[in-house]
């Protein structure tokens, strides 16, 4: 007798009543119950409405979309509004700041990255190595034109938020 | 009275009020009406369709909608004391017990045997899970691998 002849619905009931970090050992087992374990991640991080902002050399700030779970990275992705940030000056570095706003009067700072550009598009991965961006950035006539595209952010920047 | 007959051809006689805290029971004798016959469970074997009338002769008083609301304020995995005991069978008796709720829409019943397994994997390693439930592990040794490095990388960011 094996857990392979419950069906689907059932064994995301019993991972329903599971802590995070049980979940995480069930999605190790093996392949069946990575993805179901997987799929239960994302069912808990939906519930998460983790609202994440992004400013770029403390420019305007872009709120981030409700984000997706990626079973494959294990990360939430966040769209970003398609604005071109306009940098004032020719910039040397492009800095990318993620925060969440827990109150009217306060905000947490989650992290920096610095974007690399490499040709035309620019992906950067944080100074802890917490999120990465992909972004466009053009350069002409001094002026310095930045779209990001989308943020991942790993699963496991989630852990006080899902344990 | 109601008849209820098993897979393997066994009848039980069963009160109304105990047979309908399955949904899909309830739902056969409102479709059907007042009738002698036994109802025809393909999916119940007797040993467990016993199990699970004597679940519900246990709970026939319980008000569906109250339960509900508990089982919601509880802590995700607490069982009575009671459910506790009669879910104390093998683990081939579990799984089906679990089978028969969800075939019989007996959801509080299904409740408590999802409980019953999440408490069985709580603080268990993979190793120990597969052991306990039988699962074989099905991973390639590349993704074996990184799932150890992608482990050590979540506990040593656990440790920060």
């Amino acid at each position: 007798m094996s857990f392979a002849i419950l069906p689907t619905e059932i064994v995301l009931m019993v991972l329903h009543n599971l802590d995070t970090k049980d979940l995480w050992a069930v999605e190790r087992t093996n392949l069946r119950m990575r993805a179901l374990a997987l799929w239960d991640v994302r069912r808990r991080m939906n519930i998460i409405t983790t609202s994440w902002q992004l400013k770029i050399n403390s420019e305007m700030t872009c709120n981030l979309s409700k984000g997706e779970f990626d079973m494959a990275t294990k990360s939430m992705v966040y769209n970003v509004p398609q604005e071109i940030i306009q940098l004032d000056q020719a910039v040397r570095d492009i800095y990318c700041i993620l925060f969440r706003t827990i109150s009217e009067q306060a905000s947490v700072w989650h992290d920096m990255a610095r974007l690399k550009e490499e040709g035309m598009l620019s992906s950067a991965t944080s100074n802890a190595g917490r999120y990465q961006v992909d972004a466009d950035v053009r350069r002409s006539e001094g002026l310095c034109k930045v779209m990001v595209k989308s943020i991942k952010v790993p699963i496991r920047e989630f852990r006080t938020l899902i344990a | 009275m109601v008849q209820l007959l098993s897979s393997d051809n066994e009848t039980f006689t069963v009160d109304k009020q105990v047979a309908e805290r399955s949904i899909l029971i309830k739902n056969m004798l409102e479709d059907v009406g007042e009738s002698d016959a036994p109802i025809p469970l393909p999916n119940v074997t007797a040993k467990i369709l016993k199990k699970v009338i004597d679940w519900c002769e246990h709970h026939r008083g319980d008000p569906v909608s109250q339960q509900e609301e508990i089982n919601d304020r509880k802590r995700l995995t607490e069982i009575d004391e009671w459910d506790q005991k009669f879910m104390e069978v093998d683990q081939e008796t579990l799984f089906e017990i679990i089978l028969a709720a969800n075939y019989l829409d007996i959801k509080p019943l299904l409740d408590i045997g999802c409980k019953t397994v999440a408490n069985m994997i709580k603080g268990k390693s993979p190793e120990e899970i597969r052991r306990t439930f039988n699962i074989v592990n099905d991973f390639t040794p590349e993704v074996r691998q990184f799932g150890i490095i992608s482990h050590c990388y979540f506990l040593a960011m656990l440790s920060t």
